[in-house]
């Protein structure tokens, strides 16, 4: 039978149609060896492009491992068919780390080309050893092969702290060497190599090279980050520069330093005053802020806010809708203050519903104690799109006054719930502010009519403020009869607000409402109001999935240990939505043999639970949290395991012990890829 | 790798607002990713949090580890899920868009087709946002005069799209100012006509959320009839093989600045589905980003003259 095969998928492996060989190049995994080496390499050197990505693609699951890595390997020194060479490369890295060794052994016997390609693979499954033999060949005769280990030591923070600092100094060694004198496209290598690294590179060691024209654009996108003073002036100079991609990569630079320095006035001032004088940096970021490449356009906002031009608000206004670089314009605008104000007014005036939004929800932020911005946020009120009364009713949330109460509580109604929601919080936030108005307002309002649900809104804020009065428990109680499932959740939110037995009572009545909304905030009500019986009760009794994870969460705001003790065997379920409850509320409650109950849910079927049992037990960083990481590092799930990898990241140098040696051994590429991405980020946070 | 962007402010929060956590991040993020392909990496969190707070306000929720378990666990997480993937996904689209691979469709694509013995032509403009692209591409097979209806010609645009409101967009076809950003006067004058808004349109400052836009209702357009009927509009979520299967076998893909946004599983995923409902020798075109590198091998390369694109190939009667 596997005769039959191996001789099949030989046959098919030469036949002329590209499409009949691409699908025997998948079968070879299931041949036995020597076989399966030998006809892997066939198609890593077969003619058509489709057939060799093929067999690169499946070279990961050839066995024997070892013997198929060496095999691979030898090829790297092909000279006729340039494709199996390249191809090799390909399969080589995605095996990863069990490549590094052949690699590294066949690159003492390759010519350069050869070398050049194993230095390649060594790049791409970057291991210590690996980065090691990188710095090795960074001496190496042939300027191709110094220039790719250079690019390959920028990957080094993949293979982890050690592997990063020797590729950090070998490279900043490397930028004032002969070597880099002689061969710009090394300093060009390792600069970037560097700026891949995320390391600060002395501006003593950049200054030098920008001198050379070769090299200007490379150190300036190196010096992005860098705060030394003579780095911000020196970026925002180089923005007036004739070169619209020096100027580019010298804004980008700049956003990056600015960032860097963004507490330190003196650092900012030195980067303001030349911007302000130099027009011909100004017009570079107008044109730079209008770009739809995010880095540039963020940056380039950055820096319009330093300038201070009313006549760029609306400039950095128009970003204000755009998520990835929304933040940047808030921080562009505040550096106006209250000068962007009446020029954010105009942007607003016949803009798009989304920028008008943008501009009212900015207002207060820019000047709350003027007049003039507040009329325009009272006037957005009437607007008709929501996309603009909602912004102007978080706004008012923030500076409204009394006076905005009433004008506020009619949008609790709005049929769009993003209005009625911003709503709710607005009239919240004004009626804790102005208690005595407030409860003016309240005065002749029927339970059961329309004004009802602002009204138990109000009353909940009041009861907050510790304002209650006795005639509000009455009000909600005859609104807990209101035909609106709104009013009578916000009356059972006020009433638990208040506090009290009788509240208590009427809050039991509408467990059994029919909207599930209601039910689960008279549930929710309970908790606060410290009814731990009847949660507990209602624990034992209940069986629904949702319902019954908001008793557990509400009994643990009336009585943790209670909570603990109901949620404990609930660990276990095999209803993941309770399962999830209870490791959210047994996480919550931190008390003792929580830990040991949570490692009980790490075995549980549904692997979301797991990951959120292993995002609880991780938040204790110790011995422990290791542990239960370091096993489900090995959990079959990928999901898990990516999960793990992320987890064991954040948890110091043994967690990057455990994830280097699960590195070494992991198959899927995409658990391989969090893995590193973990490395990274440890890497970079550690710097 | 990507360098985590430094918050400036941490993002602007109103008064009582949560903020997004690491750990919460980490299970939004993976949900996401597991439900729509959508990809978020380490620097998107102020983005994902910036997006979906909206969202905790509506449902009253006071954190995002709550609102994780409603998309998860919630009876109400259909139509939750509705209204997150409208909030995470891009809807910057305009007629005529990337006007060389169109006219790679028109000029050399569509001959291709019409030589074809089955008078049938079906075409799925997958991610079509708010409608603009697939009517363009109706208009272009209805330009090139090589498939006459009443010939026996039966032709079909599909455009689907994960938000809900853009495919009620779509299918009401009125376009403000910002749609026509690519549109010349002769196309204008042929194929849209003065549309009075009693309805907010899109790329006009309607009701939806716009790309860019203008005051009030100038300028708005509606699709011409001709067009209108060739193109059917559906919700669709491309990972959802079910809803999927309902294309029926195309001809043509387009599915231009979608995948770049999936991660690398979904990508496969979508691929495969694509590379399923083409008929042998049908066409994928992709956006000028992206590309099938390191996602399948099974599509040839087809070089045009303005483009290059993914064709799957002619199954050999040898071939399983």
């Amino acid at each position: 039978m596997t005769e039959r095969l191996v001789t099949r998928v030989r046959a098919s492996l030469t036949d002329g149609e590209p499409e009949v060989r691409r699908r025997a190049a998948q079968d070879i995994p299931t041949l036995p060896a020597p076989e399966s080496c030998e006809l892997l390499l066939a198609a890593l050197g077969d003619e058509d492009w489709r057939v060799r990505k093929e067999a690169a693609a499946i070279a990961t699951r050839v066995e024997p491992r070892t013997a198929v890595v060496f095999a691979v390997a030898r090829a790297l020194a092909e000279h006729d068919n340039i494709g199996l060479r390249n191809a090799a490369v390909e399969a080589l890295i995605l095996i990863g780390p069990d490549a590094v060794p052949g690699a590294i052994d066949a690159l003492d016997r390759l010519d350069a080309d050869g070398r050049k390609l194993a230095v390649e693979v060594l790049a791409g499954a970057p291991t210590l050893a690996g980065m090691k033999t990188l710095v090795r060949a960074s001496k190496d005769p042939d300027v191709n092969v110094v220039v790719a280990a250079v690019e390959g030591l920028g990957k080094a923070d993949l293979a982890g702290e050690e592997a990063r600092e020797l590729a950090t100094t070998t490279l900043t060694t490397l930028l004032g060497s002969e070597v880099s004198e002689h061969s710009p496209q090394v300093s060009v290598a390792a600069l970037d190599a560097l700026r891949a690294l995320e390391a600060t590179i002395p501006w003593t060691s950049l200054e030098p090279l920008l001198a050379d024209t070769l090299l200007k654009r490379s150190a300036i996108a190196a010096a992005a980050g860098n705060i030394a003073p003579r780095a911000l002036l020196t970026l925002a100079q180089t923005i007036a520069d004739p070169s619209p991609s020096l100027s580019r990569e010298a804004t980008m630079s700049l956003g990056r330093s600015l960032e860097e320095a963004w507490n330190d006035g003196a650092l900012v001032e030195i980067a303001t005053k030349n911007l302000r004088a130099s027009p011909a940096a100004h017009a570079r970021l107008r044109v730079l802020a209008k770009e739809t490449d995010e880095p540039a356009r963020g940056a380039a906002i950055l820096a319009l806010g330093l300038v201070r031009d009313p006549d760029d608000v609306s400039l950095i206004a128009d970003a204000l809708q755009v998520d990835d670089v929304a933040e940047r314009a808030e921080a562009a605008l505040h550096l106006f203050g209250q000068e962007a104000v009446e020029p954010l007014l105009v942007a607003g005036l016949g803009a798009a519903p989304s920028l008008r939004g943008a501009t009212i929800s900015m207002l207060p932020d820019l000047a709350p104690s003027e007049s003039e911005p507040l009329v325009a946020v009272r006037e957005a009120l009437g607007d008709p799109s929501p996309e603009v009364v909602a912004p102007a009713l978080k706004s008012l949330a923030i500076v409204g006054a009394a006076s905005d109460l009433s004008a506020v509580a009619r949008h609790t109604r709005s049929a769009d719930r993003k209005v009625a929601s911003a709503a709710h919080g607005a009239l919240s936030a004004i009626a804790t502010r102005h208690v005595a108005p407030a409860r003016e307002m309240l005065a002749g309002v029927d339970p059961r009519g329309d004004d009802a649900l602002w009204a138990a809104i109000v009353i909940e804020a009041l009861a907050c403020a510790g304002s209650a009065a006795p005639s509000d428990a009455e009000f909600l109680e005859s609104a807990l009869t209101h035909r609106e499932a709104a009013v009578r959740r916000s009356a059972i939110d006020a009433l638990a607000a208040i506090g009290g037995e009788d509240a208590a009572h009427a809050v039991t009545v509408s467990l059994a409402d029919e909207e599930a909304v209601v039910a689960l905030a008279a549930i929710r009500a309970l908790g606060r109001l410290g009814r731990a019986e009847q949660l507990a009760s209602l624990a034992a009794t209940t069986r629904d999935p949702i319902r019954l994870g908001t008793v557990i969460r509400a009994l643990r705001d009336a009585d943790p240990e209670r909570a603990f003790a109901a949620a404990r065997p609930l660990l276990r379920s095999r209803e993941p939505s309770i399962a999830a409850a209870a490791i959210d509320v047994v996480g919550g409650v931190g008390l003792e043999g929580h830990v040991e109950a949570l490692m009980s849910a790490t075995d549980h079927p549904d692997h979301e639970v797991v990951k959120l049992a292993l995002g609880e037990i991780a938040k204790l960083g110790d011995e422990r949290a290791l542990t239960a990481l370091a096993s489900a590092i090995e959990h079959d799930a990928e999901t898990v395991r990516r999960c793990a990898a992320e987890l064991l990241g954040a948890l110091g140098p043994d967690g990057e012990s455990i994830l280097r040696a699960r590195l070494d051994r992991e198959r899927s590429a995409d658990v391989r890829r969090s893995i590193m991405q973990a490395l990274a980020e440890r890497s970079s946070g550690a710097t | 790798m990507n360098a985590v962007k430094k918050p400036l402010f941490g993002g602007r929060r109103g008064p009582g607002e949560p903020q997004l956590r690491a750990d919460e991040y980490r299970l939004l993020r993976d949900l996401v990713s597991e439900r729509l392909g959508i990809w978020f990496g380490p620097e998107s969190r102020s983005s994902l949090e910036r997006r979906l707070r909206e969202r905790l306000n509506v449902r009253g929720l006071t954190s995002f580890a709550d609102y994780y378990q409603l998309l998860k666990y919630s009876p109400l997480a259909g139509e939750e899920w509705d209204e997150a993937g409208d909030l995470l996904t891009t809807h910057e689209t305009y007629f005529f868009r990337e006007d060389y691979q169109l006219r790679a469709f028109q000029q050399e694509l569509l001959p291709m087709l019409a030589a074809k013995p089955r008078r049938r032509i079906q075409v799925w403009s997958a991610g079509c946002s708010t409608g603009e692209e697939a009517y363009t591409i109706a208009m272009l097979i209805l330009e090139s005069g090589l498939f006459d209806p009443t010939a026996g010609w039966e032709l079909r645009v599909y455009g689907s799209d994960l938000s809900k409101k853009c495919i009620a967009a779509a299918r009401r076809g009125i376009y403000g100012p910002a749609s026509f950003r690519a549109t010349s006067d002769e196309a204008r004058a042929k194929w849209f006509v003065p549309h009075e808004a009693s309805e907010p349109a899109f790329g006009s400052g309607g009701s939806a959320r716009t790309v860019s836009g203008q005051a009030g209702h100038a300028g708005l357009h509606g699709v011409v009839p001709a067009a209108r009927t060739l193109c059917h509009f559906t919700q669709m979520n491309l990972l959802d093989e079910e809803r999927t299967q309902l294309v029926g076998r195309c001809d043509v893909i387009f599915c231009r600045n979608v995948v770049l946004y999936f991660d690398a599983a979904a990508r496969r995923r979508v691929i495969e589905m694509f590379y399923d409902r083409l008929v042998p020798g049908g066409v994928l075109l992709l956006g000028h980003a992206e590309s099938l590198l390191n996602v399948t091998t099974a599509f040839e390369l087809l070089h045009l003259k303005e483009d290059l694109v993914y064709r799957k190939p002619l199954l050999p009667s040898s071939v399983k």
